[in-house]
């Protein structure tokens, strides 16, 4: 069932991805097109491939890369279903986080700080009462000493309530897997008291410009504390 | 071979990525052999080479005939794919997609201001000079469109932003070229200058002035693509509706499909 002879092909610099890969690529989106949602069991491969205008075996090949991810359940004699990633958002993407280069982090802390800074901008336009009560209750904790937990933690934490206040599930989606991508070199970068410090005072500013819904401020915060975030991936990629 | 529906091949997959990020490998190392895997996660080697097969396809390793298997290098997609994957499972809603896209390019016209190329501008002005060249040929001035920003979201010299551009951007695909059917020409033509002054600021290495250019075009992009959508919304069968704008929060219960199969339009994609 060789689908394409991988390697066979003279590879040229920039390597076409893969047939299969486009192909899950496709399917997924056609799934959500369609109104699937997690925990849905699959169309037959048959269907699928039908449906696609590809091969069954092409169809299998990008259902095993979807396993691969957690985004399906291949399960033998029962069907192929749509994962429950309610509780893991990014699946399996942090462990890839490991093989990143240093190039690539950097890559990927731009984007975040950029996209973040759009986020912190959002939030403050759009922050609930009840957004700001999350936030509150987070950063009280964190003060008080209540939780002494990771940086890292609190920063996912508190990122990941900047972006529900900001109400836009895409965006959020894009840097929630940007942070798991990024988590193997942050959780090395920034570790220490002293940067439990300067990470709560950022977290600080940026709410209360959330609070008092000064986008621009926020925006200005956040890519403060987004370039002294990428500031400490760049040393720790170099040390 | 196991029986490919067998989860076998994934579990070992994914013990094998495990490995090779514990052992320090990064983009463009060479992994062990099949056989030392194999030793390694106590497993057969037809095991391990599906396995590698699986990560292969993915893009996350690449085969080089003769000198062994890499984890994929700087020019391969799969950092990029990873975050799509994850962007596609969590799409619920198109407006939310349209404002990723109008932000992601902004960044990125940022970013090109910032970093282009004598080689990007000349790409960009060839472009535009093709719209300019165009008149009122609706389909080749919709084709330079799209081209210019898939073109500028690369001269952001982020292989991040620009594959996360183009995938919003697919998913978007339908409702795009359908708000550019319906624009008349002249309005058409008239982007043509708005993308000049972009193109401009990008070339001038102005930031600030590029990203606010972008905002503005895009706080107007984003209008004529919310319209078609509640145009679409409101002249549409209801499921149709239900399924492609749902409104923030308000997102209805269980739609009826059927069970056979997805019911795809030909040629929808």
């Amino acid at each position: 069932m060789t689908t394409r002879s991988s390697g066979g092909t003279a590879r040229a610099a920039a390597p076409a991805p893969p047939d299969s890969a486009e192909v899950a690529r496709r399917l997924i989106s056609l799934l959500l097109q369609h109104g699937y949602r997690q925990g849905d069991r699959l169309p037959a491969e048959r269907q699928l491939g039908h449906d696609l205008g590809v091969g069954r075996s092409v169809v299998r090949e990008a259902l095993r890369s979807l396993s691969l991810l957690g985004i399906v359940d291949l399960r033998p004699g029962a069907g192929t279903y749509l994962s429950q990633v309610a509780d893991e958002p990014v699946p399996k993407v942090s462990e890839l986080g490991r093989l990143l280069s240093p190039r690539r982090v950097a890559d990927l802390a731009t984007v975040s700080l950029h996209l973040e800074a759009v986020m912190a901008g959002f939030a403050a336009e759009r922050r609930s009462a009840d957004a700001i009560a999350d936030l509150d209750r987070l950063q009280a904790d964190l003060v008080a000493g209540r939780r002494p937990v990771a940086v890292t933690d609190v920063e996912r934490t508190f990122h990941a309530a900047v972006w529900e206040a900001a109400s836009n599930h895409v965006l959020a989606e894009i840097l929630a897997s940007i942070r798991a991508l990024l988590d193997a070199s942050l959780s090395g970068a920034i570790e220490t008291a002293t940067d439990q410090h300067w990470v709560v005072q950022d977290h600080t500013t940026i709410l209360e410009a959330i609070r008092y819904r000064e986008s621009e401020a926020a925006h200005a915060a956040m890519v403060g504390h987004m370039t002294r975030v990428a500031q400490r991936l760049t040393a720790a990629g170099k040390g | 071979m196991t029986d490919p529906s067998s989860p076998t091949g994934t579990t070992v997959a994914r013990q094998v990525l495990a490995l090779l990020a514990s052992s320090g490998l990064r983009e463009g190392d060479r992994i062990p052999s099949e056989r030392v895997l194999a030793t390694e996660l106590r497993v057969k080697r037809a095991v391990v080479r599906e396995a590698l097969r699986s990560l292969m396809l993915l893009g996350l390793l690449e085969s080089r005939p003769g000198s062994g298997t890499f984890v994929s290098g700087a020019d391969s997609e799969w950092v990029s794919k990873a975050i799509e994957w994850g962007l596609l499972l969590g799409v619920r809603n198109t407006i939310d997609l349209v404002e990723a896209r109008g932000q992601l390019e902004i960044v990125a016209a940022r970013l090109a201001a910032q970093r282009r190329t004598a080689a990007d501008l000349e790409e960009l002005g060839a472009i535009i000079e093709a719209m300019g060249r165009a008149g009122s040929d609706r389909t080749d001035l919709t084709a330079h469109d799209l081209a210019f920003h898939l073109a500028l979201a690369r001269a952001s010299h982020s292989d991040v932003l620009s594959h996360l551009f183009e995938s919003v951007s697919t998913l978007l695909e339908v409702w795009i070229s359908r708000v550019l059917a319906s624009k008349p020409a002249a309005e058409l033509h008239g982007e043509y200058l708005e993308h000049k002054q972009i193109l401009d600021a990008v070339a001038e290495s102005d930031a600030e002035r590029a990203q606010e250019l972008m905002r503005e075009a895009m706080r107007l992009g984003q209008r004529s693509l919310v319209q078609t959508l509640q145009a679409a919304a409101r002249h549409e069968a209801e499921d149709r509706a239900d399924r492609l704008l749902v409104v923030r929060g308000s997102r209805t219960s269980d739609r009826s499909r059927s069970t056979s199969g997805v019911r795809v339009a030909g040629g929808r994609w």
